[in-house]
């Protein structure tokens, strides 16, 4: 030890190192092995007969969170130095959290919020006079809200335009998110140019 | 605060810039602005990471279908490249605070090499891939997964090319952050050689270090969410 080791106290024994590098290299090896061929989903259902989606997805990300504390605790010696470094990161995180959380409310059930709006555009009587006049039917539209926009702004990509049908390819354009979504809601993988037809289809 | 440093502090360190007290705190100030960085760094992942988050929850079966074409054994292997590289730099820290600064630069050296076998695989992966057509967004142009034979995927996979545009973007900031931190490693290694680093002074190495740590953390997320679906 030199003469000065008292100023960094926390230089830490290198079995701590060897040890930590062993635990993710086995762990790698452990969620390497179960994502080719470990298929929790269907030994779930055959055993317990629950359905479950995404177990295999969970047991990966589980895998990879205790990797990444290792690493953060140990390598980045989180776990011995001041806590405000601690804070930071776990802070960052934290806000990283919201983002996607807050986000997900939206992206997962924008569906519903078209299907609703799709029935006012059809039952509500007014909208009849107005779509005697498409121009004043996409400036209503134009003001309604944002994600008429960005349905918009798909089609603008590369698939042909709605122009002729803004109101109903609209409203499900904007719940698949996209060109690239509406070939999936189609029916191939050069549906872009007909997808637009069918995209009510996509729910 | 009265520090051991100050009893015989008639000579500062020569890396001691002169707004601080004492070197402790210079440290200190300089891994708190490295941890802040790092959280930059976690956002703007995060941004590409939500971009695969969301898209996932869309088109769960595009994810899984497209991800066959990634070669499992090599993204392992470079797992374990990085998570050996991981290991070294943390020795190179630490050897520096035991003031051992020939051992510290071997262990940097070390960790340049484990990052430039990373770069090589990940240069094999991205050229295989470029012959056989699959390119990010509109130059995706393999007909296989259109026609539903590639390998383990029972029905045409539609679209694939947004999974390639996520798994392009990701893994090529990613292959940015690996390639400046070879070349901060390097330059860390080379002052490392100059004697410039002892147990009193070792800020750069410790933060290089941080820095390479983060970039191991983000892969060992990238891997399962890209070749493991």
């Amino acid at each position: 030890m030199s003469a000065h080791s008292d100023e960094h106290p926390h230089v830490l024994p290198l079995k701590v190192y060897y040890g930590v590098g062993a635990i993710l290299f086995i762990l790698t090896a452990v969620t390497v092995l179960t994502g080719k061929y470990l298929h929790l989903d269907n030994m779930v259902e055959e055993v317990f007969k629950l359905e479950f989606v995404g177990l295999n997805l969970i047991l990966a990300m589980v895998i990879a969170t205790v990797k990444g504390a290792l690493v953060a605790l140990f390598f980045m010696h989180l776990l011995y130095d001041n806590k405000i470094y601690m804070l930071i990161f776990v802070g960052g995180l934290t806000f990283l959290s919201f983002f996607f959380i807050l986000t997900l409310f939206d992206t997962v059930h924008r569906g519903r919020v078209y299907a609703e709006r799709d029935t006012i555009w059809t039952e509500s009587a007014i909208y009849d006079q107005l779509r005697a006049n498409p121009e004043d039917v996409l400036s209503i539209h134009g003001h309604g809200d944002a994600h008429g926009d960005d349905a918009h702004g798909d089609d603008a990509h590369g698939s042909d335009a709605h122009g002729d049908d803004a109101h109903g390819s609209d409203a499900h354009g904007s719940d698949a998110h996209g060109d690239d979504a509406h070939g999936d809601d189609a029916h191939g993988d050069d549906a872009h140019g007909e997808a637009e037809g069918h995209e009510g289809h996509g729910h | 605060m009265s520090q051991a440093t100050d009893d015989h502090g008639h000579q500062h360190h020569p890396a001691l810039a002169h707004h601080f007290n004492d070197m402790e705190q210079q440290h200190e100030s300089l891994k708190m602005g490295l941890w802040l960085f790092l959280v930059t760094e976690i956002l703007l992942f995060g941004g590409l990471f939500g971009f695969y988050v969301f898209f996932r929850v869309w088109h769960p079966e595009l994810f899984a279908g497209a991800s066959r074409m990634l070669n499992v054994n090599l993204g392992a292997l470079n797992t374990l490249v990085l998570i050996a590289s991981s290991v070294t730099v943390a020795l190179a820290i630490r050897c520096i605070q035991l003031n051992q600064p020939k051992k510290t630069f071997w262990y940097l050296i070390a960790t340049v090499v484990f990052a430039g076998v990373f770069m090589v695989v990940k240069y094999f992966e991205y050229t295989h891939k470029f012959h056989s057509g699959i390119f990010p967004g509109e130059n995706f142009n393999n007909l296989d997964f259109a026609l539903g034979k590639v390998e383990g995927v029972v029905t045409p996979i539609q679209n694939p090319h947004v999974f390639f545009s996520i798994y392009f973007g990701m893994t090529g900031l990613h292959g940015l952050h690996v390639l400046g931190g070879m070349f901060f490693l390097t330059w860390v290694a080379w002052r490392t050689s100059k004697g410039a680093y002892s147990s009193e002074y070792y800020s750069p190495v410790e933060l290089g270090g941080l820095y390479w740590h983060l970039v191991d953390l983000i892969w060992i997320y990238l891997f399962p969410l890209l070749y493991l679906i």
